[in-house]
């Protein structure tokens, strides 16, 4: 198994190292190995696949040209993340158009994590219509919760991580993933009272 | 062995088996899980929302190729090398920003020019029509005396109240700001998108929304317009505001009144000043038509709809023949009602000039 976390660490830290010599194969791996993730979460924030290819382009391209003046990151992946999250804020938050502080946009000064799943894709039938509403669930819970839940079961990023991308301390971390449980599975129950949807298909 | 009898949700969500089962669908993985239920039944309620809730964060189920991604990588050691120290990509961001800037003083200087042409109270149709002659426009009236449903290419709904009238380019959905233009009431669903606001246009009220369900009042022949919020943050401006605004460029923290949920704004044109107020009961008289049908065939499950939002499905009913609906649609949007029915006929819908198409290959 090389998929264990530490692993996974000290297989960055040293790509890092050779990108900074100017290895290009080494930027090229940390692409391959995340590029998906980080697509995947932007998407959150924002629909637009085109505008999140391009951030994910620029974001590494931006790590080449300034390679001898970053500090080498401890942990590559949550810096990454982090990175990502600054860069779409800043280019979402560049229309300049009528912008001023409290606007509409001030609640978002952090990013809102949006949950669409495409549950119509799935093909069993009452999987597809829990996983509607767990989307739906998700994106009741407060925007920090939500984000903070994704990271760490979708992503499978540590606490530490966790805090390093959303700028918060650890123990906020936990905090935040308690809260969205208990949430959570308040609404999960009366879900399961009032599943108000029942599909049945004749073909005659 | 681990013990799974032991586990709640979150137990689920971490471990690796059950990632790999519902994330990546692996052969091994599905049989020990098939296999686990049938003999724990009693914790199946359990896994499935697990499951569930890991599917909901997973969305796009269909991910880059590992082709696509090559491509991608490719094209992006392309750009280092020809690159120099300092680097192409600076001076293309610079471009780019100043390209957007240049687009948005060029929308408000345009704006402020109406306001100039047209002062308050302008003539609907006169803006409606200024935008360019190569886009499309659709318009929506309407005459009957029931509240009609127009659905918008970005996904966005919008309940029109007899006697009024919305207007909106035919590509909503590819514009850098999504712009409707209403004379009357109306009350709208923004699908969220920051990188596209949305922008109501009314006798003298601009509305700015990122992603929101409100209701805007605003009939040309009268003198006071207001716009309420179900749910999410509007922003709301007068057109004065605007022509101030085109004045002083953009200038940040300029005009502008923010609204929360269940507050509303009245603008009256005699004191050119608004009024915030607290509204209840808004989501009530917006409720979703609730529907159930048994054995019903698809064609009336379209009638059905048609009629309650007062919106044309068009489709082709010898495709339909043979399909029937058992369902209750309560506190569903008619997008996820058109989803569902589309996933039974094995076919798709979209959007053109307000009216819903199927599409089906049976």
């Amino acid at each position: 198994m090389s998929n264990l976390p530490e692993t996974n660490r000290s297989r960055d830290s040293q790509l890092w190292k050779d990108l900074v010599l100017g290895n290009e194969q080494a930027l090229g791996s940390l692409m391959r190995i995340y590029y998906r993730s980080l697509l995947n979460y932007g998407q959150k924030f924002n629909r637009d696949e085109e505008f999140l290819k391009d951030c994910i382009q620029e974001l590494f391209i931006e790590i080449w040209n300034r390679r001898q003046t970053l500090s080498s990151p401890d942990n590559v992946k949550a810096y990454l993340f982090s990175s990502l999250r600054r860069k779409i804020y800043r280019e979402v938050h560049k229309l300049p158009l009528f912008s001023h502080p409290e606007s509409a946009d001030a609640e978002d000064s952090g990013l809102h994590v949006e949950f669409s799943p495409e549950w119509w894709l799935i093909e069993e039938e009452s999987l597809a219509e829990r996983t509607r509403k767990m989307g739906h669930l998700l994106n009741l819970l407060p925007k920090r919760q939500r984000e903070v839940i994704y990271l760490k079961y979708y992503q499978e990023l540590s606490r530490d991580e966790i805090a390093q991308v959303m700028s918060i301390s650890p123990q906020t971390v936990s905090n935040l993933i308690h809260l969205a449980f208990v949430n959570l599975r308040d609404r999960i129950k009366t879900v399961a009272i009032s599943l108000f949807i029942i599909l049945t298909l004749f073909l005659v | 062995m681990t013990d799974y009898r032991k586990f709640i949700v979150e137990d689920f969500l971490t471990d690796p088996l059950f990632r790999a089962w519902v994330l990546n669908g692996d052969a091994q993985a599905t049989d020990f899980w098939q296999h686990w239920l049938a003999g724990n039944p009693d914790r199946s309620a359990m896994v499935e929302d697990a499951r569930a809730l890991l599917l909901a964060m997973a969305e796009k189920r269909q991910m880059l190729s590992d082709d696509e991604l090559d491509t991608i990588v490719e094209g992006t050691l392309g750009k280092l090398s020809s690159n120099t120290e300092t680097g192409q990509p600076t001076v293309r961001r610079m471009y780019l920003v100043w390209a957007r800037v240049a687009a948005a003083v060029l929308v408000v200087a345009g704006l402020g020019w109406l306001v100039q042409k047209f002062p308050l109270g302008a003539s609907f149709k006169a803006i409606s029509t200024t935008s360019s002659p190569s886009e499309i426009r659709v318009e929506r009236t309407n005459d009957t005396d029931r509240p009609m449903t127009v659905l918008l290419g970005d996904k966005s709904t919008v309940i029109l109240q007899p006697g009024s009238r919305l207007s909106f380019s035919s590509a909503l959905e590819k514009e850098p700001r999504r712009i409707v233009y209403l004379d009357g009431e109306a009350f709208f669903d923004v699908v969220k998108d920051p990188a596209h606001p949305f922008f109501v246009y009314s006798n003298q009220l601009i509305t700015r929304v990122l992603g929101t369900s409100f209701r805007v009042v605003a009939y040309e022949r009268e003198k006071q317009a207001s716009v309420s919020v179900l749910t999410g943050k509007v922003t709301v401006f007068t057109k004065k505001d605007l022509e101030k605004m085109d004045r002083i460029a953009i200038r940040p923290g300029a005009g502008g009144l923010v609204l929360s949920p269940n507050e509303q704004v009245t603008f009256s044109q005699n004191k050119a000043r608004f009024t915030k107020s607290r509204i209840q009961g808004l989501a009530n008289l917006y409720h979703p038509p609730r529907f159930s049908f048994d054995e019903t065939p698809v064609a009336d499950v379209f009638s059905a709809l048609e009629k309650a939002y007062g919106i044309d499905i068009e489709y082709e009913p010898e495709k339909l023949d043979g399909y029937r609906l058992t369902a209750t649609f309560s506190e569903m949007s008619l997008h996820d009602e058109l989803h569902l029915i589309c996933r039974i006929i094995k076919g798709t819908y979209h959007i053109e000039e307000g009216r819903v198409i199927i599409e089906t290959d049976r």
